[in-house]
């Protein structure tokens, strides 16, 4: 709906209707720009003694940052989301990646992420900031799966497959304490960061519950020793632990219908909620 | 309403309302200085578009990872790609708005005498060596590592000192009754002494105390930057009010308080509304409390004033397409999508979803675009259509059916570009919440559609720029060198 100005009733003295089109006076702009100018100054002055949340960087988190700034990380890394978005944000990476991980990625490169051929001292430097930056907070708002109540989808998936392993040792079924292990592993390993539990991922990791159907056991073994370079990385277990986890995919694969309409169920029961949803800081 | 107008230099244009009074619209003749600087620097902003556009294309293609992965293994890394693309894109912007002020100076504005002339001279000179210097410094890999400003601080001293000395040619032509010229005056005012100040917080990370604080560093990245488009964005504002004014003939708007208002929430909204960036940041409630609450306010004003905008430039129906006009309608529905989005993703709930998502790139790439972008080639179609000597060939150019191809097609394809990014940015946001990795049909429609559709915007721009690009280097050529007269030995100019 638009109105039209002219057909309102302008007047230069001021005295007819339309007090919004009406002309501002000389000294009324320059109370606006003054109060104006007052207010950012408040605000800027609520910003610069806003005091520090966190330690000041060590000299070596100092070295590791003018190293991320001169390798221009920020292109498609993200510090609290801010960024660019090629890449995750890396404010509570150092919390899942482990110093091989980094020091592959670093040397190596992953997928479009450069081989940087970084020093022994320069990936320790760059893997002390990432450490310090993850002591500041949470970076993204991610649901802590430690909590029973929450509703996400991987929390619940981790419940089911807690209460079916319950079930079976209750029923005194085959005790499936080694794909336990592997249950455990997997939580531990953070696998879930790329792979989901039913179905492929947007990097192209398979479901969770399909492997054992798609690859032979020789593959899922090779696959777990070495990775799959430049996107999975090797896992980093040792022959029991490969086991382990073999045993549990074999057995999701063997138990997904029934875990995904236990999960189906579940996530009806205990529907997202936006009273979840944090208003500001992510730790809370 | 009747205009009978000649623009011709030098004349004068009345204007006949419905109510019967009349205003005379008395213009300097104008300054051939003054016109080839604005010229000129209508050119830089049309080429830093140019840069802006073929540094995209470059970037978008990382999101194919096959390509991505093989331009990474040949050494070209979307670490030289986005920041050209990012810098150049708010050049582009930012020397748009200052063009569009110098066309203001160059009817309003005295005669530039020899020292304003070295001053104009000297301006374009840092400009155009800093830009220089930012192409050659950026795909080799010098950088700053930071956002927008991803030049190395070196860079940032011939900026500067341009911008010093545009702010003291802008000055020098409009303080005398500065308080009583129309609002966009008061906006680009403010702005290019708000754009000095912010530009120097830029810089605040060079300080040791702030470096060893990566936290507060980012507390006061996210201010900088926010302030930096508010400072540009008033600019561009101003230069919407000052082109409708000049396409309608009606000074009454420029003058009036709902302009003001727009003026006044808008300026509060730029320098509070960067924490809606930071709501999740380690920072006091109140800074992030005060944003939610002028976020509110200033879209409701905003949206309202570029309504009755479009409307005042709609009302003069013509048949047949017209650039500024089309433009300046296209602006209308892009403000009003665009600050939905920015209102939706003020709210704190909403925000953390889709932090650190493409609903980001959306938000900016939307107003960059379709605000600023619009307003911009609605005031350069204006400035490349008037007082050229070969008004004829530029005003069929203009309004051709190449020109109309090119604007609708880049309007749908951003529009297309931005409703993709704001939906795989939510989905992205929603699965991440839940603790997923996003699902695999994301992954491979991105490419795609992303791709393709950047792609596709990309070209239709190129299409537009073609035609300013060839419009602006002519007028370039027509207008005279900014000439400094040699004194013979009797104080004559030779």
């Amino acid at each position: 709906m638009q109105e039209c100005l002219h057909q309102r009733q302008l007047n230069d003295d001021d005295s007819g209707s339309g007090w919004w089109t009406r002309r501002v006076s000389p000294p009324a702009k320059l109370i606006l720009v003054l109060c104006l100018i007052a207010s950012f100054i408040a605000q800027t002055a609520l910003v610069y003694t806003d005091p520090p949340t966190s330690l000041p960087l060590s000299a070596q988190g100092q070295a590791g940052r003018r190293l991320w700034l001169r390798r221009n990380c920020q292109t498609c890394h993200q510090f609290y989301g801010f960024g660019g978005f090629l890449g995750p944000d890396l404010t509570n990476a150092s919390s899942r990646v482990t110093n091989e991980r980094l020091k592959q990625i670093l040397t190596v490169g992953a997928g479009v992420m450069p081989a940087f051929h970084l020093s022994t001292d320069q990936i320790a430097s760059i893997g002390a900031f990432l450490e310090a930056m993850n002591q500041t907070g949470r970076g993204q708002a991610i649901i802590d799966r430690a909590d029973r109540n929450k509703t996400d989808v991987r929390s619940v998936f981790f419940r089911v497959v807690q209460s079916e392993f319950i079930k079976e040792h209750d029923a005194m079924a085959n005790a499936n304490d080694q794909a336990r292990v592997g249950f455990e592993l997997l939580q531990v390993k953070g696998c879930m960061q790329c792979h989901n539990p039913f179905s492929i991922s947007s990097v192209g990791a398979p479901g969770l519950t399909t492997i054992s159907r798609r690859f032979g056991r020789q593959d899922i073994m090779t696959t777990l020793e070495n990775g799959k370079p430049p996107q999975m990385p090797a896992p980093m277990l040792d022959s029991n632990e490969r086991e382990s986890v073999y045993l549990f995919l074999s057995w999701m694969t063997n138990h997904r219908d029934r875990l995904l309409r236990d999960v189906r169920d579940q996530a009806r029961q205990t529907p997202f909620r936006w009273t979840n949803l944090p208003w500001w800081e992510f730790s809370r | 309403m009747t205009i009978d107008s000649n623009n011709a230099i030098g004349a004068s244009s009345s204007i006949t309302s419905e109510h019967g009074s009349s205003e005379i619209h008395l213009r300097r003749p104008d300054d051939p200085v003054r016109r080839r600087a604005t010229i000129m620097i209508l050119c830089g902003a049309l080429v830093s578009l140019a840069l802006a556009v073929i540094a995209g294309l470059w970037s978008v293609l990382y999101y194919i990872p096959s390509v991505g992965v093989f331009l990474t293994n040949h050494g070209i890394n979307f670490t030289a790609a986005r920041p050209l693309h990012t810098t150049f894109a708010s050049a582009w912007i930012i020397l748009g708005g200052v063009a569009v002020t110098h066309r203001y100076l160059q009817e309003q504005a005295p005669p530039a005498g020899q020292m304003e002339k070295w001053s104009l001279r000297v301006q374009l000179a840092l400009w155009v060596g800093a830009s220089i210097g930012v192409v050659g410094t950026l795909p080799i890999g010098i950088t700053s590592g930071r956002e927008y400003l991803g030049f190395h601080p070196t860079l940032s001293i011939p900026i500067l000192l341009g911008w010093l000395l545009f702010a003291w040619s802008f000055f020098r032509a409009t303080w005398r009754g500065f308080w009583s010229r129309p609002v966009y005056v008061t906006m680009w005012g403010v702005g290019i002494v708000f754009f000095f100040f912010t530009f120097v917080e830029q810089h605040a990370w060079l300080l040791p105390r702030v470096f060893a604080h990566p936290v507060v560093d980012l507390r006061l990245q996210w201010k900088s930057v926010g302030t930096l488009v508010g400072s540009f964005n008033l600019l561009v504002y101003g230069s919407l009010i000052y082109v409708t004014e000049k396409i309608t003939g009606d000074e009454r708007y420029a003058r009036s308080r709902i302009a003001y208002a727009l003026f006044g929430v808008g300026l509060l909204n730029s320098f509070t509304n960067f924490a809606h960036h930071t709501y999740h940041i380690p920072q006091s409630e109140l800074i992030k409390s005060i944003s939610f609450v002028v976020s509110m306010s200033e879209a409701l004003i905003f949206t309202r004033v570029v309504w009755d905008l479009a409307g005042l430039v709609r009302q003069q129906r013509v048949s047949t397409f017209d650039a500024p006009r089309f433009f300046m309608n296209a602006v209308k529905w892009w403000t009003a999508s665009m600050l939905l989005v920015s209102l939706l993703i003020s709210i704190p709930p909403l925000n953390s979803l889709i932090h650190g998502t493409h609903v980001v790139t959306a938000h900016a790439m939307g107003s960059e675009i379709g605000i600023d972008t619009m307003i911009l080639f609605a005031a350069i179609s204006w400035i490349l259509a008037d007082g050229s000597t070969k008004t004829v060939l530029s005003r069929s150019l203009l309004h051709s059916t190449f020109m109309k191809l090119s604007a609708v097609g880049f309007n749908v394809a951003a529009a297309i570009l931005v409703v993709w990014l704001l939906a795989s940015g939510a989905m992205v946001g929603e699965t991440r919440y839940q603790g997923l990795a996003p699902p695999g049909w994301l992954h491979h429609f991105n490419g795609v559609i992303f791709t393709g559709v950047g792609c596709a915007a990309g070209i239709f721009l190129m299409m537009l720029l073609s035609v300013f690009l060839r419009l602006a280097f002519r007028r370039l050529a027509e207008s005279p060198r900014l000439h400094i007269p040699h004194e013979n030995a009797s104080g004559q100019d030779q």
